[in-house]
């Protein structure tokens, strides 16, 4: 039974995973366009100039992209120790002793402890505004 | 004469939006997607000012920034870090590596070619 619902929560991560693949490509298809865009206005001479807006969309998706691979990779290690508890389960025909649920759990525990300490958030903003600027 | 700038980016449409960028401001640009790209197209030909990300696959931009200073040719080149890491840590890391400046991205395209022109002008006379 446990290692069904594991199947499930593997399955659901899978799909999440996705999901977030078809978020990327979709912003980097809207910017793709708006370059283009951008470059047929600036050979109009009397088209308004784009470029300011285009390049906050840009970074905007530039942005999204780092963290959206973040959370990818998030889902990633957590779908290989979901896989793992459900290998362990099914290796077992009956029910694991009390032992062999614990260090699964330690293993498990002390994957994620360590996958939250060097993966940290790629991207610190959370919005367009301009970044500082530091000579050195 | 044209500044070249050596845009390093392994973004692929950021590294377009600043090349068209810059090309629009009078600079002309070459593009690297990595740091060893940009090792390799610095060592083949004439660079002003390199504009390079920090977080990219094999050598990133502070590996870059100390490889390039190693380089007799690039020992007083402005570098610029352009990156979304903005910790006091890292800007350290960059200052002591040997970048020239560090811009936090989103940054704002005016802005980006004021740097450029100030570190041209800040930059020491080569062959004195």
């Amino acid at each position: 039974m446990i290692a069904d619902v594991m199947k499930l929560v593997d399955e659901q991560l899978e799909s999440s995973q996705r999901e977030i693949a078809d978020v990327r490509s979709i912003l980097a298809d809207a910017v793709a366009r708006l370059i283009r865009d951008r470059c047929v206005r600036t050979d109009d001479e009397n088209a308004p100039d784009a470029g300011t807006d285009t390049v906050t969309a840009l970074q905007f998706q530039d942005l999204s992209d780092q963290l959206l691979a973040h959370a990818m990779h998030r889902l990633d290690v957590l779908r290989g120790e979901v896989r793992q508890v459900r290998s362990g389960l099914l290796s077992s025909p009956a029910a694991p002793a009390t032992g062999n649920w614990q260090s699964m759990a330690i293993s498990v525990h002390h994957n994620l402890r360590a996958f939250a300490q060097y993966r940290k958030r790629p991207v610190a903003v959370a919005h367009l505004e301009p970044g500082p600027v530091e000579l050195f | 004469m044209t500044t070249t700038v050596l845009a390093v980016d392994d973004s692929p449409s950021m590294r377009e939006m600043v090349a068209f960028l810059l090309r629009s401001a009078g600079y002309e640009v070459v593009e690297a997607g990595d740091g060893d790209q940009a090792l390799a197209v610095a060592a083949s030909r004439h660079i002003d000012v390199v504009l390079t990300d920090q977080n990219m696959p094999k050598v990133d931009g502070l590996s870059l920034v100390r490889d390039l200073r190693a380089m007799p040719a690039y020992r007083d080149t402005p570098i610029v870090i352009l990156t979304t890491e903005a910790s006091p840590e890292m800007k350290q890391k960059g200052r002591d590596a040997g970048a020239s400046a560090w811009m936090v991205k989103p940054f704002d395209p005016d802005r980006l070619v004021t740097l450029l022109k100030t570190l041209q002008v800040m930059k020491p006379a080569q062959g004195v």
